[in-house]
Parts: structure tokens; C-alpha cells; sequence
């Protein structure tokens, strides 16, 4: 338990040092925001719904959306791989919980300092789109947001686990993790609603583990998802949860099995 | 036009050389294909909202979108292909003395720190895509497609492809006097996608901005305004004569950080 | 007109200082003290056509400082230099020309490729004449010894062979100068030894004047005949390297190999006693006193065997380091 405790505490002084990186991940975010809002302004006639955001809705979403795809946004995949080629992995190849424990440690230590930053943004952020596009929260949308947030963090924690055991049969990854990563991102809603995929895509994307990451988080902070379809959420939540852990664990598996063969 | 003549050969041998590097590693290279199609599918989005949207956006309809996004892609594979990556690697040039290497060779320092690497791969990868989209486009609008329209089109490109040089080499001359110049390159970066909306949809002060004080409009909306018939005279006019304006600002820019130089110990 | 001319040469580095602590951090964000680190300060030489001349410091001394300001790649602060007449941190295409520089631990060369490849894209940089390039790569490719690797990826190189394409790729365009900053650094004693010889042959082939930075005492001995030694930014000797010790006021060393065991401390009792292994001992003395001492060595012991020599040209150079040390 005291090693996770440390290894959270590992996170956080990382995220530390690095808060100029992240800080600079939110200043890029600038470039989205602006020219998506424009956009917005010129399709959108006064009053009008389209892909099922009111004006206001979507630009809500449009800011709350890069802000949160930010804050979820993990790495650590890159360090998975960096372990795995310098053998560093061989400390951890008793117990498999103790290296995924000790991964999701740090991601959690870096993500609440993180978050300590993203809170100011966030409460920043909605009292200006209050202001200019009537966003009305809660403290109902709060609570159930700062849930979703946690589910967040662990569904791409497992995602990006599963996706950072490539590090096991392939070489070269950093391209693979980018490009898988921003797979991931427009799947999850991280640059458009899910909505604009058109009706049939979208069905098949809600049944998909990726939403949870940022189109369910902004879409509960603006109260946009009805209570009575929150248990359904949750359930699927869960068993994507369960499905996702699984194959995490058989991917690690199978490739400690390599790693033993071949070495790093 | 001996000079020209001498960089030019100088930049075919680079090129060369950086596409014979890239076919060493294999998996890189189809990796690297990846990732940039995944930022061109990113980009086509935008045309997904228009079509989707089924409306015009500021006068242009979807068919439209596709040319201006088109055009993007395509300028995209200059930015990514040709000179992108060297402005994200001069801090590291400074940083470990290769620059000085580079300060004693015979020709200009600028050519060869921003021109030494390119991806070929990236370039054809993006200029294909974005000719496509933008064949579709034309053909939808069922424009009259002759040797002037292309001949113009290839002279905004240019003069596009030299002011996104010139505009985001800018922000770069500060790598002399900063260590940190590598958080200056990524912040660059995240503004080309300014260019995934057609500036059409800016109010008059935005399209001012845009075009006269930071062009970043000239690079992509120019060749589109005018293969679609919509380029207005003064911006024709301005296609020539920004390039030679912003390349020697930034050519002073350069220089004038190269005073500061004074190598890593 | 000599190929390097230097006048009272200085350079000097200002930088913020970092202050202690927490409280130190804050108050910097108010206010910064600048400092001022002189790292070349009045330094004067001239280097004849041809020659081949040392630079010999330890580190920090300002040598490479030096280098990069004759080479062009940072203007002094204070003084002046000629290189082949020209001022050369105006950089000159002229001036680029005709000069090349190796630094040891940084590298030119493509490494995804091999060394070839590089040596076309300097062909390419410097004009050079097709004809003229392809005589003098199989030159230095014959010279170097270096025929097998030129298809060899630059990373599958060892150190020593990567140094050796490193000096091709820079002497292509026959520079009439050639800079070097510590060329053999991190290398093997083979290829050390090596690098020098060809240095040494195509500078005397040539006539290209080189100027060589290194703290390897025997980069200098081998290649040099006159060597400049730099402490602390500031020249403390110019002269041949046989000179160094006459500075130091004529020491030599004796060594005896006795017969028989000696006891330590009647060795010891001796001025001059450095050092005793096993039956042999060394003595380090005045040239004026060696002959009396010798005299009384083989009245008093045992001596087998006796040799006369010149202290390690270290212990000269660290002494003048010393000397200096004070200022």
C-alpha cells in the first residue's frame, strides 16, 4: 500500500515539474475553441438546433470538451514502452498488479494536481459561457461531472494500458501511440459531438467504451443526459470496464510471456 | 538566380538523403503515415459538419468547404513535409552545438537549420489527399477546369506556402536568446489548424487580421478564393507582395537573433 | 600575411545568477544579479601558413572559446583576429570556404546513413568540381584507409572510424585551415594515434594550417611543435613544446635500479626522493645538481643501473598552471 502511496506521490512532483507542458496544452487549445465557435456563429441561425445543440450547448461543448480531453489525456503508454526496451520492467514481473497498480499511481498523482489547475479553468470557463451563452450548472451537474471525471480517468487509464502493451511486440511506437491517440480523441467526442457523425454512427459510437472519456464528462456537466438514462450509463460503464481490465490483464499476459522469451 | 540554382541543389540532396534515412525504418514510416491521417481525418471533420449541416456557411456551401478544406490538407503537406519539423528542432540545435556546425558551412545558417529535414512521405501523403479533395470539389461545382486555373492556383499556393514559412519561422528567431524555444514551437503548431475554417466565416476585423496583419489567411484561402472565382483584386495584389514582405521580416528577425548567438559552452 | 592573427582576444559571458533557496528564488523575480564570467581575456598569437599549432588547456580554460571565435561561430568581446585575412565572425562565404572545423563530440555526419552520403551534400554545399571531389575523396579514402566503410551506416561505425569520416567530410574542400576542437576524445589509444598520423600526413601534403584544441598531452606531442598553453582564459605560455620545461628552470629526473634492497629511509633522507618501487628508485632534481648527486649515488649504494631524463612534460605544464594559479 506505502508503495503506491509513494509512487502517487511520484506523479505528483512529476506533473510538477512538467506543469509548464500542460499549461501550454491549454494554451493550444485556444486554435479549436476559436475557429470551432466561429463556425458555430455562422452556421447556426438564431434559435436553431442542429446535431442536437442549441447555439449555446455547443459552444459550451466546444470550450468544456478541449479542456476536459486535456485533463483525461494520459503518457504514460510512452513510459510503458521505455520500461519495456530498457528492461526496467523486470522490478515489477512477479506481481502483474504491481506494475498496473504502480502505472495508475502515478497517473492518478499526476492527474490531481492536474486537475487542481483545470478546476480554476473549468469554474473560469463556465462562468464566462454563463455569461455570454447562458450555460446554467448546478451542483447536481458539479457532482456527477467530478464521477464522471473519476470514470474518465480510469477508462483511459485502461485504454491506454491496453494500447501501450503494442510496447511488447513492436519496436518503434511513438507514431502508433499518436496516431491511435487521436483515434481515440475524435472517437470520444474530444473535437466534435458524437452527434455530428450522423444518426447511424453515433449509435454505433455510444455503444463504444470511448464517449466516457469526454463526450459523457461535458455532456453531464451541462446536464445534458437525462437522470433516467444515467443507470443505463452506468451499467454500460461498468461492463466496459470489466471488458477493458480483462483484456489489459491477457494483453500483459501475453506479452511478459514474449518479454521473457525474447528480453527486452 | 546562381544562388537559387546552388540552395536548390542543396535542398534536393537533403531531401534525398532524409527519404533514404526514412526507408530505414519501416515501421516508423507506415507509423508516421498513420498519424498524419489521423490529423487529415481531424481535418475532414470540418467538411463532415458542413455537409451534415446542409446549409451554407457565410455564402459558401458544402461543395465549397471541400475546396477550402482541401486546400488546407494540401498546404498542410508543405508545413508538415517540407519545414516543420527543423522549426521544432532548433532549440535542440542550439542546444547541443550542431548549430555551430551548421554556422560554418558556406551557405545561409536559415536554409540549412529549417530545410534539413523533411518527410516526403508526409508532403506526398497530404498534397495527394488535399488535390483530391479539392478535384472533388471543383467537379461537383462543375467548374471549368483549364491551364490558367491551375497555374493560378500554384501561384497562391506559393506565395501561401512562403508566408506560413515566413509567419511561423517568426516566433522561432527567439531560439537564440530562450533555452525553452521548444514550448514556442509546439504553441505555433496548435495555430495552423486556424486555417481549417474558411476565413469567410471572421467579421471584417477578423479577415483584416487575418490577411494584412498575421496572413495567416493568405496561406489557404487565397488559392480557394480564387480557383472558386471569389478572389477579390486587392488580395491578388497582396499574394505578391506578402511573401517578399513577411520573408524579409523574418529574414531580419533571424539575423538579428543570430547577433545573440553565442553557442552553447 | 600569417593564416591567423590574434590581438588581445577576449570574450567574455554574462549570466543571471541563481540564487540559494526559496527566498532566494523570490527575490529574483524582483531583481537579478548579472555576473560576468571572462572566459578569454587578452589573448595574442600568430600562426604562420602550414603550421601546426596546440592549444593545450585544462578544462574550462577558454580553449574551445578560442576555437569558435576564430572559426566564426561567435564574435569576441573585446580584441580582434585574422583568420586568412579575414574577420571571422563576419562570416564571410569567402571565408567559409576555406575553413573547416571538427569538434569531437559533435558530429556532422548522417548517422541513419553512411558517411558518403554526407560527403555528397558537402560537395553539394561547397560547389565542389565533380572531377575534382571524386580525386580527392579517393585520397583521403585511401590515405584514411576507409574504402570498406563508406557503405556502412555512420551508427554501425565504431568511434575511432566515425572521428576519421568525420575529418574526411570536413577536408573534401582542401580548407587552407582546419580547426580542431579535442578530436580525439573518447577514442581508444589506437585511434588516437591513428587520427594524428593522418592529420599530421595531409597537413604536410597539403600545407593546411591547423590549430588543434585538446587536454590529451599527446595529441600535442605527437602533432605539434609548438604548443599555447590557456589557463583561465589567459595564455601563460606560446612557444615550442621542448621550450616548457627551460621555463621551469632545468629539471631532470634520475633514476637508479639497484642491485640490492634499499632501506626506505635512507632513500628518503635524500632531497630530491620522489618515488621507490621495488628495487628501483626516482629522484627529481636541479640540472645543476645532478652531477654531484649521481657521483655520491654511485659512491654511497648499490646502483645497478642509472638513467638521466626530463620530468612528464605534465608536471611541467601543471606547474606553469601553478605558477599562474596566484594571478
Amino acid at each position: 500500500m506505502e508503495k503506491y502511496l509513494v509512487s502517487f506521490g511520484t506523479g505528483l512532483k512529476a506533473a510538477l515539474e512538467y506543469r509548464a507542458n500542460f499549461l501550454l496544452s491549454l494554451l493550444a487549445a485556444t486554435s479549436p475553441i476559436v475557429i470551432q465557435t466561429v463556425l458555430w456563429l455562422a452556421l447556426f441561425s438564431p434559435g436553431e438546433v442542429l446535431f442536437g445543440y442549441t447555439f449555446g450547448q455547443m459552444v459550451a461543448y466546444t470550450v468544456l470538451s478541449q479542456l476536459v480531453s486535456r485533463l483525461v489525456r494520459t503518457g504514460f503508454e510512452y513510459q510503458i514502452n521505455e520500461d519495456i526496451r530498457t528492461g526496467g520492467l523486470d522490478r515489477y514481473l512477479v506481481k502483474p498488479l504491481g506494475y498496473a497498480g504502480y502505472r495508475l499511481a502515478v497517473f492518478l498523482g499526476e492527474k490531481s494536481l492536474q486537475s487542481l489547475f483545470m478546476a480554476v479553468i473549468l469554474v473560469v470557463a463556465t462562468v464566462l459561457l454563463s455569461m455570454f451563452v447562458g450555460l446554467r450548472i448546478g451542483p447536481l451537474e458539479v457532482s456527477v461531472f467530478l464521477a464522471s471525471l473519476v470514470v474518465a480517468l480510469v477508462f483511459n487509464f485502461l485504454l491506454f494500458w491496453c494500447v501501450g502493451m503494442a510496447g511488447f511486440w513492436m519496436t518503434e511506437t511513438t507514431f502508433l501511440f499518436e496516431a491511435v491517440r487521436i483515434v481515440i480523441i475524435t472517437l470520444s467526442g474530444g473535437i466534435f459531438p458524437l452527434t455530428v457523425f450522423g444518426p447511424s454512427a453515433k449509435a454505433v459510437l455510444s455503444a463504444l467504451p470511448f464517449r466516457f472519456t469526454i463526450q459523457v464528462p461535458v455532456d453531464l456537466l451541462t446536464g445534458r443526459m437525462a437522470t433516467d438514462a444515467v443507470v443505463g450509463e452506468l451499467l454500460l460503464a461498468l461492463v466496459w470496464a470489466a471488458a477493458l481490465a480483462l483484456l489489459g490483464r491477457t494483453l500483459w499476459g501475453l506479452g511478459l510471456r514474449r518479454f521473457s522469451a525474447v528480453g527486452s | 538566380m546562381n544562388s537559387l540554382v546552388h540552395h536548390l541543389k542543396i535542398w534536393a540532396r537533403l531531401i534525398k538523403m532524409n527519404l533514404m534515412g526514412q526507408l530505414e525504418y519501416r515501421a516508423n514510416f507506415v507509423t508516421g503515415l498513420l498519424v498524419e491521417g489521423g490529423y487529415l481525418i481531424v481535418k475532414l471533420l470540418y467538411i463532415l459538419v458542413a455537409f451534415q449541416a446542409g446549409k451554407t456557411i457565410a455564402g459558401y456551401g458544402p461543395d465549397e468547404i471541400l475546396v477550402f478544406v482541401g486546400t488546407f490538407v494540401l498546404c498542410t503537406g508543405f508545413y508538415a513535409g517540407l519545414y516543420m519539423m527543423n522549426l521544432f528542432q532548433l532549440s535542440t540545435l542550439v542546444r547541443d552545438g550542431s548549430f555551430d556546425l551548421i554556422l560554418t558551412k558556406p551557405v545561409s545558417s536559415l536554409f540549412l537549420a529549417t530545410f534539413r529535414r523533411s518527410d516526403m512521405a508526409l508532403f506526398l501523403l497530404d498534397v495527394i489527399a488535399g488535390l483530391v479533395l479539392v478535384g472533388i470539389g471543383l467537379v461537383r461545382l462543375k467548374t471549368h477546369v483549364d491551364l490558367g486555373l491551375v497555374v493560378g492556383y500554384a501561384f497562391f499556393t506559393a506565395s501561401g506556402a512562403a508566408v506560413g514559412y515566413a509567419l511561423w519561422l517568426l516566433p522561432m528567431t527567439i531560439v537564440f536568446r530562450m533555452v525553452n524555444a521548444d514550448a514556442v514551437a509546439g504553441l505555433a503548431d496548435s495555430f495552423w489548424d486556424f486555417n481549417n475554417v474558411p476565413m469567410v466565416v471572421y467579421d471584417h476585423v477578423g479577415k483584416f487580421v487575418g490577411v494584412f496583419v498575421i496572413p495567416i489567411f493568405v496561406i489557404t484561402n487565397f488559392p480557394s478564393l480564387f480557383v472558386l472565382g471569389r478572389l477579390p483584386v486587392e488580395y491578388a495584389v497582396w499574394a505578391f507582395a506578402a511573401p517578399p514582405v513577411f520573408l524579409g521580416l523574418a529574414v531580419l528577425a533571424w539575423n538579428r537573433g543570430l547577433k545573440h548567438y553565442s553557442s552553447s559552452t | 600575411m600569417e593564416a591567423i592573427e590574434v590581438q588581445a582576444l577576449g570574450r567574455s559571458f554574462s549570466y543571471y545568477e541563481k540564487a540559494e533557496g526559496l527566498r532566494g528564488s523570490f527575490a529574483n523575480l524582483f531583481h537579478r544579479r548579472v555576473l560576468v564570467k571572462q572566459a578569454v581575456r587578452e589573448v595574442s598569437f600568430s600562426i604562420p601558413e602550414g603550421a601546426t599549432v596546440g592549444f593545450l588547456g585544462p578544462n574550462g580554460a577558454g580553449k574551445t572559446t578560442t576555437l569558435k571565435m576564430l572559426a566564426g561561430i561567435m564574435p569576441p568581446t573585446s580584441g580582434t583576429a585574422r583568420v586568412l585575412g579575414h574577420l571571422p565572425w563576419q562570416r564571410r562565404k569567402d571565408f567559409r570556404r576555406q575553413m573547416a572545423i571538427v569538434m569531437g563530440q559533435r558530429s556532422q555526419l548522417w548517422p541513419d546513413l553512411p558517411a558518403r552520403e554526407t560527403f555528397s551534400l558537402n560537395r553539394a554545399i561547397y560547389e565542389l568540381d565533380k572531377h575534382e571531389y571524386r580525386l580527392t575523396l579517393d585520397e583521403l579514402v585511401e590515405t584514411f584507409g576507409l574504402a570498406k566503410l563508406l557503405p556502412v551506416q555512420v551508427r554501425r561505425l565504431s568511434l575511432g572510424e566515425r572521428m576519421k569520416m568525420e575529418l574526411v567530410a570536413s577536408l573534401l574542400h582542401k580548407p587552407k585551415v582546419l580547426f580542431l576542437d579535442e578530436p580525439t576524445i573518447g577514442l581508444d589509444l589506437l585511434s588516437q594515434r591513428a587520427i594524428r598520423d593522418l592529420v599530421r600526413t595531409l597537413a604536410a601534403r597539403w600545407g593546411t594550417t591547423v590549430m588543434l584544441t585538446s587536454h590529451y598531452l599527446s595529441d600535442i606531442e605527437d602533432l605539434c611543435e609548438r604548443v599555447i598553453l590557456i589557463n583561465h582564459g589567459r595564455i601563460v605560455y606560446d612557444g615550442e613544446l621542448t621550450g616548457v620545461n627551460a621555463t621551469l628552470g632545468d629539471r631532470k629526473t634520475v633514476h637508479l635500479d639497484f642491485s640490492q634492497p634499499m632501506e626506505l629511509r635512507e632513500l628518503q633522507n635524500e632531497p630530491g626522493f620522489r618515488a621507490a618501487e621495488g628495487l628501483g628508485a626516482d629522484f627529481e632534481l636541479a640540472r645543476s645538481q645532478v652531477r654531484d648527486f649521481c657521483q655520491k649515488a654511485l659512491a654511497a649504494w648499490p646502483v645497478g643501473d642509472l638513467t638521466i631524463g626530463e620530468p612528464p612534460l605534465e608536471e611541467g605544464i601543471a606547474r606553469i598552471y601553478q605558477a599562474n594559479e596566484g594571478e
